[in-house]
């Protein structure tokens, strides 16, 4: 006769459920569902395994990140009785198998909760950091067959989303079910399944892709329990999906336009579209460049720091020793793509323009299994995007004309529907790439295909024509729009209109076909960045004014805009301004001192701050250029609108915004932070002795980095700090209201 | 003649009394993880198939199923259970099997807090041709045998136990025939002690 165990005995083999404890817990719970079915899951604890890519400088090093569907075992799962999160002493609860399966009853319903420990292994692999994930008891009964039958539940992180958006958003199960599987197009009935289990390759992508994101979100509520920020792990999660008060959004179109000062651009009668565009949407009132020209504004919007560079040379230049350009092969003429391109080798200055092994957003964002994308206008069909566009006679377009009054008022036409444009050389500048200055995006095995063209330009009709280079079998010369339909789009899409269309203007001349005569385009001669919004010169304007009216329209017909559970914005902004004296920067340089303004770095914990010396004539960069516009769009119906935040930010505070965005960072940890964008206002104060261009700053607060969240409350007396190029009547005080410019509708939080 | 007769009559009271009519039948189903559960039950075992069954007892795991239990089927059509005499089905062959044991007679499954339910066809889960549930929420102890959930199926027994106990009805005829023999028996040693 088998001697039986005592219950001790077999409680370690089959639960960690303890006696004393499931005595209590019965004996509490047992008369209230006395007349109902015990709960019972045969479930699985499974998500996604990401490999992150290997971003190095060095290009034949560089791998792409891998992510396949995953089990984890020896998670520890339960019925979640009080809620919190966490598997409490008494809640009934068992580990999870070497196939991530396990079995589970409880004769109370509840959520389900699986955490994965750092002993708990994902496929096969250590877990770095705790988690935890969840499952709506909702989501149980709804999956509940028969009565008394196990429910077939998976516990992943697109569960723990469902239920995330139910406790925050209000939403049924249904539609939170429905919400998430219409914000990444999946079918709702295979959202919540094993996705280890799901066939169709698409969908089982998209469920894996957004498993990635959301596994890094929820891991770092699980830290911010741990560590106390946080009480309690279902409120951790909410505030994981909205760092430093900046939502998460899914895609965002960030639209650069060139060289105009905010004077320039509002209320100028050649702007009624973007004039229109920061009334319907939000806008930012004060926010600043970090450096003139072009290239350091758009480097730092690249990782937040412009090191040293103040001008729009090649990429290459200055790139000695540690430096070195890596690319392979060296982009030479010799190169497909480069037979006629301008790039030259060597280019001889004492500034390094290749930043090497520095953080940015491009490799930031793949580290955690994101994408992004730069859509460049008028590119030659062919051409390597690491070089300059140049001029192709056999490309010919017609000159825009415009019909009295529909050019900033004009009386009479403008323009010649006779006139032949040439394509010119330099309608696409490597130097209005953000990402263009660091060897390791450049070195990413995404690199070529995450540059992407840019349809609408004036040459589009003809460009295939085009004779410099090997026009590839296929060439989209409009992969936005293509993208646009399929939602192949990156989280961060720069789009980067030609210098035609961005308001920086070229010289474009052709001949009259009639009169034979030379003539100059219409609209793309260059003007002042500080231009009267009124002169007669400022066609260019009228031009990137529309090109921005086909951009916006374009990407609010999309699929992804009309989709209401994405979260979607729109950001027309200036890389500079025109202020160079007075307080023509912010966030992050204070312009008083110009003698020592090496850079401070920091270790992965935050806690060694040094200054860095590495980078040469870093004192001559991140010196500001005024003031520009910067108008937020969302696809949000009901978000807010018609908000104005005139607190000061810069490029620097943008980067700084999208990595809180995309949760690329810890906001405990400001070290975690890239660049520039970690001088906040705490940093600046615990560092601010090695913090030489900080010395003697008459307002810390506009000199630092903080995130574009409209959190600080401008005191009643204070003036506002302007720019040089700034012609409003200084705010004094506070905003209307301290509303989010990025706040989204609880719906979709 | 009279000897004969005799010895038919006391087959009839050891059949009847024990094989044929209600006896105790012993089931247990070992789970692939080696989890085990044993039980059982009163009935008549008719062929392949368990009749008339009553006095079930379930230890699942080591733990003794709480009281009093109900015998009944996993309903398809109705998606319930039928604890209706007779709906039960337990036969030698676990292919055959379609049987619910818990401790409430409940359709849905209302107060329940222990279950052990063998059902071949559709399931209760849905998933599968065969599934082997069985689950006590007073010690946390649950298992499932469903191959096509990647739950392995276990062993299944059912054979009648060791030692028949007759049941209180058949004791009389028991009695009465036992009598009878020894009577029989009487008479031919006073016919012998007379030839």
């Amino acid at each position: 006769m088998q001697k039986n165990p005592t219950l001790s005995e077999r409680l370690p083999a089959r639960t960690s459920f303890s006696i004393a404890v499931a005595t209590a817990l019965f004996s509490v719970a047992a008369p209230s569902h006395a007349l109902t079915a015990p709960l019972s899951v045969k479930g699985v604890v499974a998500g996604s395994y990401f490999t992150p890519p290997v971003n190095s400088d060095n290009p034949a090093l560089s791998i792409a990140s891998t992510t396949v569907a995953s089990v984890y075992a020896a998670a520890k799962v339960c019925f979640d009785l009080n809620n919190n999160g966490a598997c409490d002493a008494g809640e009934p609860n068992t580990i999870s198998r070497s196939d991530g399966s396990f079995l589970l009853t409880s004769r109370t319903a509840g959520n389900l909760v699986a955490e994965i420990s750092t002993s708990t292994t994902n496929n096969g692999n250590p877990v770095a950091s705790r988690n935890v994930l969840r499952v709506a008891a909702a989501q149980v009964a709804a999956s509940t067959v028969s009565p008394l039958a196990p429910a077939n539940v998976a516990v992943t992180p697109l569960s723990t989303e469902v239920l995330r958006m139910m406790e925050n958003d209000g939403l049924t199960y249904a539609n939170a079910q429905a919400a998430v599987a219409q914000r990444i197009g999946v079918d709702p009935s295979l959202l919540l399944t094993d996705p280890n289990t799901v066939a169709d390759s698409v969908q089982k992508a998209a469920m894996l892709k957004e498993s990635v994101v959301l596994t890094n979100r929820f891991t770092f509520a699980a830290t911010m329990v741990d560590r106390g920020d946080v009480a309690t792990v279902p409120a951790a999660e909410q505030a994981a999906m909205a760092l430093e008060g900046i939502p998460r959004y899914d895609h965002i179109f960030i639209v650069m336009l060139e060289n105009k000062a905010t004077l320039s651009i509002l209320n100028s009668p050649y702007t009624p579209n973007i004039n229109a565009y920061l009334q319907a949407g939000n806008q930012f009132t004060n926010y600043y460049a970090t450096g003139n020209p072009s290239e350091p504004n758009y480097t730092a919007l690249g990782g937040g720091d412009d090191f040293g560079i103040t001008d729009d040379n090649q990429w290459n230049c200055g790139a000695t020793g540690a430096n070195a350009v890596q690319d392979l092969p060296q982009p030479t003429n010799t190169q497909p793509g480069l037979a006629k391109s301008p790039f030259t080798v060597p280019c001889s200055q004492a500034t390094n323009h290749n930043i090497v092994s520095r953080p940015n957003l491009f490799n930031a964002l793949t580290s955690v299994g994101m994408t992004w994308r730069t859509y460049s206008e008028s590119m030659n069909p062919g051409q390597d995007f690491r070089t300059d566009s140049v001029a192709d006679a056999a490309v010919v377009a017609p000159d825009h004309v415009y019909a009295p009054g529909t050019l900033g008022g004009n009386t009479s036409q403008i323009g010649s529907p006779t006139l032949n444009l040439p394509l010119p050389a330099g309608l696409y500048k490597t130097k209005h790439h953000p990402g263009m200055a660091y060897q390791n995006v450049r070195s990413a095995v995404e690199f070529k295909t995450s540059n992407r063209t840019l349809g609408g330009g004036q040459w589009d009709a003809v460009l295939l024509n085009g004779t410099d280079y090997a026009i590839p079998v296929g060439y989209d010369k409009d992969q936005l729009g293509t993208d646009l339909t399929t939602g192949d789009i990156g989280a961060l899409n720069f789009v980067v209109p030609d210098q035609c269309d961005d308001m920086h203007g070229i010289t474009v001349t052709g001949t009259d076909s009639i009169t034979h005569a030379a003539g100059t385009a219409s609209d793309c001669t260059s003007v002042a960045n500080n231009v009267s919004p009124t002169s007669t010169s400022d066609k260019i304007l009228g031009r990137g004014d529309n090109y921005v009216k086909y951009l916006v329209n374009k990407i609010q017909a999309s699929p992804i805009w009309q989709n209401p559970y994405k979260r979607v914005a729109i950001v027309l902004m200036f890389d500079e301004g025109n202020a160079t004296t007075g307080k023509n920067s912010c966030c992050g340089w204070n312009p008083g001192n110009s003698t020592v303004a090496k850079p401070l770095i920091s270790n992965a914990a935050g806690t060694v701050t040094t200054i860095d010396t590495s980078v040469t004539n870093y004192t001559n960069g991140n010196r500001g250029h005024g003031n520009s516009i910067f108008a937020v769009l969302t696809n949000q119906a009901s978000a807010p609108k018609g908000i104005k935040d005139s607190d000061s930010y810069s490029h620097f505070s943008f980067v700084h915004t999208l990595q809180d965005m995309f949760g690329l960072a810890d906001p405990d940890n400001v070290g975690t932070y890239m660049n520039r964008s970690k001088y906040t206002q705490n940093f600046i104060a615990a560092n601010v002795l090695n913090l030489p261009e900080y010395a003697g700053s008459a307002d810390p607060h506009f000199d630092s980095v903080r995130p574009m969240n409209h959190a600080y409350v401008i005191p009643s007396a204070y003036v506002e700090v302007q720019s040089a190029d700034q012609n409003t009547t200084p705010q004094i005080g506070p905003d209307a209201n301290q509303t989010n410019v990025w706040a989204l509708p609880t719906s979709v939080q | 003649m009279i000897k004969n007769f005799a010895k038919a009559a006391a087959l009839c009271a050891v059949l009847t009394s024990g094989a044929v009519h209600a006896s105790t039948i012993d089931f247990s189903y070992i789970f692939a993880d080696g989890l085990q559960l044993t039980g059982s039950l009163t009935g008549t075992l008719n062929g392949a198939f368990v009749d008339d069954i009553s006095n079930m007892t379930v230890d699942f795991n080591g733990s003794t199923f709480s009281g009093p239990l109900y015998v009944g089927t996993f309903n398809a059509a109705t998606n319930s259970y039928d604890y209706s005499s007779g709906a039960a089905v337990l036969s030698t062959n676990a292919t055959l099997n379609n049987f619910i044991i818990a401790d409430s007679n409940d359709p849905q499954g209302n107060g329940v807090t222990n279950y052990f339910y063998f059902v071949n066809g559709t399931t209760p889960s849905g998933s599968g041709t065969q599934e082997v549930f069985a689950v006590n929420t007073n010690t946390g102890d649950i298992d499932l045998a469903n191959p096509a959930s990647g739950f392995a199926a276990g062993t299944w027994s059912l054979t009648p136990a060791v030692t028949p106990v007759p049941v209180p009805a058949a004791l009389p005829l028991l009695v009465s025939g036992l009598g009878f023999l020894a009577s029989v028996v009487k008479r031919r040693r006073l016919e012998l002690d007379h030839a």
